[in-house]
C-alpha cells in the first residue's frame, strides 16, 4: 500500500526508549488510522482500569492512511489515551500541520507510554528519535516554546505538539496544541502529556512520501482551490468560518446563554459573524495543503493585546466564553481565547466551567472570598480573564475549577450540580440538542463524552432540497427527517451519519473539507483514497472500519465499567426553553430520548442494559481479539 | 400580506432595500405562498436554499411550507462544527 510508512513509534519514557512497530498492509487497511490506530494498541498492551495520570496511561498521537499527501482537506491529528476528565476512552482531533510532518519524518503514529523522571520533549527527525531536556521549557507558554524548540534546532518548519502550563499543572480539561492556533481540544489529554512529563512532541520531516498517483492527488485539490472555493460551502468557511453559527443558533432561539438559562443573547449583535468581520478579524489561516482556509485569526492591540499568532476563537469559543458568560465584547473573546490557547485549556470546558462558577456565585453557592475577591457574576470579564489564568495556574479558586465543573460541584455541594451540564464529565458544547435532536444523541453515546462532532447536525437533513440529504444520500439514507423527531428513522439516519462522520475522522479527514459542511463529494473522497493508496477501498469496507472503531470504543469503556447510566443527557435538555420565541416549548421527551438511544444500541448489536457488543458483532468486525480476556 | 424577513451568512447580501438596523424588512408577498415564493422574490437562487436553515418562528421548516401574515422567516447558515 502507498501513502504509509509502515511505521509505528513506540516511545517509553520511563526507560527513555524506543521501538518501531513495523505493520503489514493488513493493520492499515483494517484500523485506517486515528482512532482505530489507537485503540488497536490501547486494546492490546494497556490495562483499560489504570488511573488516566498513570505512567500506565497510553497517549497515541495518529494520523492514516491519507495524511501527509497534498490532498484536499486532510490534515487531522487524533490524539487518544485515557481521559482524566471523563474517566473514559479519550479522543480528540486537531488540524494543523503537525500529522503532516510526522507521517513525512518517516511515522504514521507515536505511541507514548511511561513517565519520564524530568521534564523532556522528543524530537523526531526523519527517522531519528531523541530524548531532550525540556527543564527550561517548563512553565513556558506555547509561544515561546515553539520558538525556542525552532531556535534549538534551527529550523522554522519544525512543528511542535506541546502543552502549555495548563497541561503541566494537569488542569483535567488541559488541551494539546500545535502550531500555535491547532487544537487536540476535548477530553484533557494535555494532561496526560502533564503528568508524563512530557512537554511537547517536535517532528520534522525532509522526505516525500511515495503516492500511488500523486498527480491525481494534486488535480483533486486544484478542484477544490477552484471549483470547490465557488461552491456555496468553500466561499461560506472560507469567508466566515464557523463564525456564522453565532447567528443561526441565536435566530433558532437556541444560543447557549447564561449558563443555558437562556437561547437568546441581547448582545448576539457584537458578537456575530459581521461584528468580528468588520472589527478584529485578519486575513484567515489553514491547515496543510488546504485550500479553504477557514481558520479565524484576530488582533487587538489597544488596552488589551491579543497576539494574532494564536488565531481567534472558533464558534464555540464565542459561545463557551461569549454569550454562555454574557460577556459581549469581542476584546475580552478574544483576549480569554489566547489565554486559553497559550496555556492550552481547553475553551469549551473553561467558559463553561466558569459559567457554572458564575451561576454558583450568583445563587451564594460561591462567595467573593471563595473566589479570591473576584466578583464572579454573569457577564464580568474581567473576572472571566482572571479565572482563566488561576485554572491554568491551578491558584486559589482555580485549583477547584482545574478539576472540572462535574468535580467542582461535587465538592461545593448544595445542589450545585444543577448548574452543570455535562455527560460523562466533559461539559457540554454549544449547540441546543432541544432544536436539534440528533445532537442530544451524539452528546449522551460518544463514547469521550458530551460532543458535537460526532455527526453531522440534523438541521441539513430535514429535506429533499436539503445539501446534507443530497449529498449523503449514497450511505442509504432513503429519507428526511424532521429536525426534531426521536422516530427509528432518526435513529437510523444518526447512526449512518455517525458512522460516515467517524470514517472522516479515522481517515485524518477534517469534516470542513468533506460533504455535506465542506465541497469534496463521496465520489472523490473514493477516487482521492486510490489515488492515494493504489488499493481500491470500497465505501463498504470503510464505513466498517469505522464502525469496528465504535466498537473498539465501547468495548474500552466496557473494560472500564461505564453503562447505560453514563450515556446521560443532562436534565437541562429536558425543560423547555424559557425565553426568546421558543419560551414553553422545546424540552426533549425523556421516554422517547431513552426508547432511541436504546434503539441505537440494539441496532449496534450492543446489549441495551450492558452495552457490551455481542460476541457475533464483534465476530462480523474481526475484532474477537479485544475480548480475549 | 405581508411577513417579516431576517437575513444571515451566506445568505445576507440578498437582503432587500428596506432591510433595517434591528436585521429585518418587511416583506410584501400574495397570501398562500410558499417560502420557495419568498425566496424567489428575494432573488435568492433556490441551490443556495440546500445550505440554508430556514426558520419560521424560530422553527424549521421546509421550503414548500405556505407562510402566513406575520412570520418572522429567518435564513440563515447551517453550521455544524467549530
Amino acid at each position: 500500500m502507498k501513502g504509509i510508512n509502515g511505521k509505528i513509534l513506540k516511545v517509553d519514557l520511563s526507560r527513555r526508549e524506543y521501538t518501531v512497530d513495523e505493520k503489514g498492509e493488513g493493520f492499515y487497511r483494517k484500523y485506517i488510522g486515528g482512532r482505530g490506530f489507537a485503540l488497536y494498541y490501547m486494546h492490546k498492551e494497556m490495562d483499560p482500569k489504570v488511573d488516566p495520570f498513570s505512567p500506565e496511561n497510553m497517549l497515541v498521537f495518529a494520523g492514516s492512511i491519507l495524511v501527509g499527501a497534498q490532498g484536499p482537506a486532510i490534515p487531522r491529528l487524533t490524539v487518544c489515551g485515557k481521559s482524566p476528565l471523563t474517566g473514559a476512552f479519550g479522543e480528540s482531533e486537531a488540524g494543523g500541520f503537525w500529522a503532516p510532518e510526522l507521517k513525512k519524518a518517516g511515522y504514521d503514529a507515536v505511541v507514548v507510554t511511561g513517565r519520564a523522571e524530568k521534564p523532556l520533549y522528543l524530537w523526531i527527525k526523519d527517522g531519528e528519535v531523541e530524548f531532550r531536556d525540556a527543564s527550561h521549557l517548563w512553565g513556558k507558554v506555547t509561544g515561546e516554546v515553539q520558538e525556542i524548540i525552532r531556535e534549538e534546532h534551527g529550523d522554522r518548519q519544525i512543528h511542535v505538539a506541546q502543552i502549555g502550563p495548563g497541561g503541566e499543572n494537569l488542569v483535567r480539561f488541559g488541551n494539546i496544541s500545535n502550531k500555535l492556533g491547532h487544537f487536540n481540544g476535548r477530553c484533557g489529554l494535555g494532561a496526560v502529556m502533564g503528568s508524563k512529563n512530557l512537554k511537547a512532541i517536535a517532528v520534522r520531516g525532509t522526505k516525500n512520501i511515495e503516492l500511488a498517483e500523486r498527480d491525481k492527488v494534486l488535480e483533486l485539490n486544484r478542484w477544490t482551490a477552484k471549483d470547490g472555493m465557488q461552491t456555496s460551502q468553500g466561499k461560506r468557511l472560507h469567508k466566515s468560518g464557523t463564525w456564522t453559527t453565532v447567528r443561526s443558533n441565536h435566530e433558532a432561539g437556541a444560543l447557549p446563554t447564561r449558563n443555558w438559562n437562556k437561547g437568546q443573547f441581547s448582545g448576539v449583535d457584537k458578537i456575530a459573524d459581521e461584528s468580528w468581520q468588520e472589527s478584529i478579524a485578519r486575513e484567515g489561516r489553514g491547515c496543510f495543503a488546504c485550500p479553504i482556509r477557514c481558520k479565524r485569526v484576530v488582533e487587538v492591540d489597544d488596552d488589551i493585546k491579543v497576539d494574532p499568532a494564536y488565531g481567534g476563537p472558533e464558534y464555540e469559543t464565542v459561545g463557551s466564553l461569549g454569550s454562555t458568560l454574557e460577556i459581549d465584547s469581542k476584546k475580552i473573546i478574544a483576549k480569554a481565547n489566547e489565554l486559553c490557547n497559550k496555556y492550552t485549556l481547553d475553551t469549551i470546558s473553561t467558559g463553561m466551567t466558569i459559567a457554572f462558577a458564575m451561576e454558583c456565585y450568583e445563587n451564594g453557592l460561591l462567595t467573593r472570598e471563595d473566589c479570591d475577591g473576584l466578583e464572579v457574576k454573569f457577564g464580568n470579564g474581567e473576572a472571566a480573564l482572571s479565572l482563566i489564568d488561576k485554572i491554568a495556574h491551578r491558584e486559589g479558586i482555580g485549583d477547584l475549577l482545574a478539576e472540572g465543573s462535574m468535580r467542582a460541584a461535587e465538592k461545593i455541594g448544595q445542589g450545585a450540580e444543577k448548574y452543570v451540564h455535562q455527560v460523562k464529565g466533559q461539559e457540554v458544547p454549544m449547540h441546543d440538542p432541544r432544536v436539534k435532536t440528533g445532537v442530544g444523541l451524539q452528546y449522551a453515546l460518544a463514547g469521550y463524552g458530551a460532543d458535537h462532532m460526532k455527526a453531522p447536525h440534523d438541521t441539513g437533513f430535514a429535506s429533499e432540497n436539503s445539501n446534507g440529504f443530497k449529498t449523503l444520500r449514497p450511505l442509504g439514507l432513503d429519507k428526511p427527517v424532521d429536525p426534531l423527531s426521536l422516530s427509528a428513522d432518526k435513529v437510523r439516519l444518526f447512526y449512518n451519519l455517525e458512522v460516515y462522520w467517524t470514517l472522516i475522522d479515522i481517515l485524518g479527514c477534517c469534516c470542513f473539507g468533506y460533504v455535506p459542511v465542506g465541497p469534496v463529494s463521496l465520489e472523490q473522497l473514493l477516487e482521492l483514497i486510490k489515488a492515494v493508496t493504489g488499493e481500491h477501498i470500497s465505501l463498504k469496507e470503510l464505513m466498517e472500519a469505522a464502525e469496528r472503531s465504535i466498537d473498539m470504543a465501547r468495548v474500552f469503556n466496557n473494560k472500564i465499567g461505564l453503562t447505560r447510566k453514563d450515556d446521560r443527557l443532562s436534565d437541562k435538555f429536558f425543560e423547555d426553553f424559557s425565553d426568546g420565541p421558543l419560551t414553553g416549548t422545546g424540552g426533549i421527551d425523556r421516554k422517547e430520548f431513552e426508547q432511541a438511544v436504546e434503539l441505537f444500541y440494539r441496532m449496534m448489536n450492543w446489549d441495551p442494559q450492558t452495552l457490551e457488543p455481542e460476541r457475533s458483532k464483534l465476530a462480523k468486525m474481526g475484532i474477537s481479539w479485544i475480548r480475549e480476556d | 400580506m405581508k411577513v417579516k424577513v431576517r437575513l444571515f451568512g451566506h445568505l445576507r447580501e440578498y437582503r432587500p432595500g428596506n432591510y433595517s438596523n434591528n436585521s429585518e424588512s418587511e416583506v410584501e408577498i400574495e397570501s398562500g405562498s410558499t417560502i420557495i415564493d419568498l425566496a424567489r422574490k428575494l432573488e435568492i437562487p433556490e441551490k443556495e436554499l440546500s445550505f440554508a436553515l430556514i426558520l419560521v418562528n424560530a422553527r424549521q421548516a421546509d421550503s414548500r411550507k405556505k407562510l402566513s401574515a406575520d412570520d418572522v422567516v429567518s435564513f440563515v447558515t447551517i453550521s455544524d462544527g467549530g
